[in-house]
């Protein structure tokens, strides 16, 4: 047998254990040791146990991820994602669907302190549903806009997502998060869109509520103040080249903190809560992290990665094509696979191709996270989908689905917009210092 | 089986208490570092604190995510079967699981103890390192009797009538 053949037996082996409910991170460690057994040696997988489990939890450049956990745990704790709903609110609620609209710029604004789409998913789902159901808002509408705003927080900086894009690729975390802000806010924007333009067409899907006055709309400002002075403390610091990413994450948690302090809006009860979550949170991110490495150091004994890079590089294709196919691939995986395992397992994998075409690789990061963004809501493994259908109990899972249909079209406009336009991604982090 | 599930549960939760401080010195850490170099100096040896902080907090939260059922899984096809064969489905992964994990054990604390022997330690501050692959030891150790407990319950799964 060809040691290419061994790898693919060793994938197919990895998503048989993944499918029967064992948990990912473990599944990969125990394909990728045993591969490792077949074509190294017993005492080299051994050895690989020992320390690839300890060079990734003892990583200074991995401790950025907890501490931005952190930091969006604290502002929830803080009671930001609140405020930032009620502005929003006010500003877009007569609007045909405002409510919704008013859900997707809350998502956007917190996804600029939080960098987890699942967390933010989560943390809006109890907030804004309850309030949509008020204006008789048509369920489908109202689950798949906070479903399809919360995975906005992985193209808006921080972002979890492109903080292991960087690591994998050693490109600047900072350059990746300042790539994320135009795109996000025209991801935003169409999302928002998208809602105007349900509701326009069929106006039973939403009650308006009421509007409000001018003076209302600008004393509610002060509700996202919290959430400006913590993205201008993080991105701010990051793109005047202040402070590294680790200490971006280590401030933006202290500042979090402060805020939920100063406002005395912590209790003893929400500080605890908020490291313990973000200590499970952790140990989760670390056991996919480890499997996925475990699991890498074996494929690349397979040589599977140098093969795709050869077969890639002899193509006769422009680079679009590759990363049109790169779209599709990235497509399928995402509605079957968590979205952290993807990065982990295929960007070792693809990113040699990526740059053997001389695609931009900040660009394709960028490309990358609305993709995986997509993953986080289609089906049948759409992550926010299960989370907002687990917080609204009383709304089916296909109701959910039918309402997420939707936010497909803005993500694949994006997508195609940054294809005409890479500038849209790169002018930020071209003039960074 | 309620006694042993108390005992990890609790010990879990307190190894998670530990896990959340050694997040909160590292969030301290790194605040203090950036407030110190302009007006003072930076804290030697900053980004050595944060590592040991981190193995902390991954290694003592190991075993609450896995209270928690936070680890990712595939829901998709399993949850479609008859309980019982979910359950034997479950007593085999969680097998697996287990030994996956005591070989990470095993291998750290064979680390550890060559790190002990030679007495390996951090490039600025000194510290000792072999401390820190026997938390992970620790980490994993609790983290199999989690995944025990779990083994015990899909197994009286199977066997109940």
């Amino acid at each position: 047998m060809s040691q290419i053949t061994i790898g693919l037996i060793g994938i197919g082996v990895l998503f048989l254990l993944m499918f029967l409910r064992m948990p990912i991170g473990f599944a990969m460690v125990l394909v990728g040791f045993i591969g490792f057994i077949y074509l190294g040696s017993v005492e080299g997988a051994l050895y690989v146990m020992g320390t690839e489990t300890f060079s990734n939890i003892s990583n200074y450049n991995l401790s950025v991820l907890p501490l931005f956990m952190l930091m969006g745990q604290f502002a929830f704790y803080s009671g930001i994602s609140e405020k930032l709903f009620k502005t929003a609110h006010k500003w877009l609620g007569h609007l045909p669907g405002g409510l919704a609209m008013a859900t997707i710029a809350g998502c956007a604004g917190f996804g600029a302190i939080c960098g987890s789409g699942i967390a933010t998913a989560m943390t809006f789902g109890p907030v804004v549903l309850p309030e949509m159901k008020k204006y008789n808002y048509d369920p489908g509408l109202a689950t798949g806009s906070v479903a399809a705003g919360g995975t906005l927080a992985i193209l808006i900086p921080p972002s979890n997502l492109f903080i292991m894009y960087g690591i994998l690729t050693q490109l600047s975390i900072g350059k990746l998060f300042i790539a994320g802000v135009f795109p996000g806010i025209l991801l935003a924007s169409l999302c928002m869109a998208t809602v105007y333009i349900q509701v326009k067409h069929n106006p039973n899907l939403a009650l308006s509520t009421p509007a409000t006055t001018m003076r209302e709309k600008l004393a509610s400002l002060r509700g996202i103040s919290e959430m400006l002075a913590l993205f201008v403390l993080v991105m701010g610091g990051l793109y005047g080249g202040i402070f590294t990413a680790n200490e971006a994450a280590g401030a933006g948690a202290a500042g979090a903190l402060l805020i939920g302090l100063i406002r005395r809006r912590f209790t003893l009860q929400g500080f605890i809560s908020a490291l313990v979550e973000t200590v499970k949170t952790t140990g989760m991110v670390f056991v996919i992290i480890i499997g996925a490495m475990i699991f890498n150091r074996f494929l690349t004994l397979t040589g599977i990665p140098d093969a795709l890079v050869k077969f890639a590089g002899g193509l006769p294709v422009p680079p679009l094509v590759i990363v049109a196919v790169l779209v599709v691939i990235y497509m399928i995986l995402g509605a079957l696979f968590d979205e952290l395992a993807i990065t982990l397992l295929t960007v070792p994998i693809f990113f040699p191709v990526i740059l053997s075409k001389g695609i931009d690789p900040i660009w394709f990061g960028v490309v990358f996270c609305i993709l995986m963004e997509m993953g986080m809501i289609l089906p049948p493994v759409g992550i926010n989908v299960f989370i907002i259908a687990g917080v609204a109990k009383d709304v089916p899972m296909y109701t959910v689905y039918r309402g997420i249909g939707p936010f497909i079209i803005p993500m694949v406009i994006t997508i195609g917009i940054l294809m005409a336009f890479p500038q849209l991604a790169l002018y930020l982090p071209n003039h960074m210092k | 089986m309620s006694g042993f599930e108390r005992v990890i549960k609790s010990l879990s939760r307190v190894l998670s208490w530990v896990a959340g401080g050694s997040l909160l010195v590292m969030m301290l850490i790194t605040v203090a570092n950036i407030i110190l170099r302009p007006i003072y100096r930076p804290i030697l040896g900053t980004p050595e604190i944060v590592e040991y902080g981190l193995v902390i907090v991954v290694c003592f939260g190991l075993a609450c995510t896995a209270i928690a059922r936070e680890n990712v899984s595939v829901e998709l096809l399993v949850s479609r079967f008859p309980k019982r064969a979910q359950a034997v489905i479950g007593s085999v992964t969680c097998l697996l699981s287990m030994g996956t994990m005591a070989v990470i054990a095993w291998q750290s604390a064979v680390f550890g103890w060559e790190q002990q022997m030679i007495d390996e330690r951090s490039p600025v501050l000194l510290f000792p390192l072999f401390p820190l692959r026997y938390a992970l030891v620790f980490g994993c150790i609790v983290l199999c009797l989690v995944l025990l407990l779990d083994l015990l319950k899909s197994l009286v799964e199977v066997v109940k009538r």
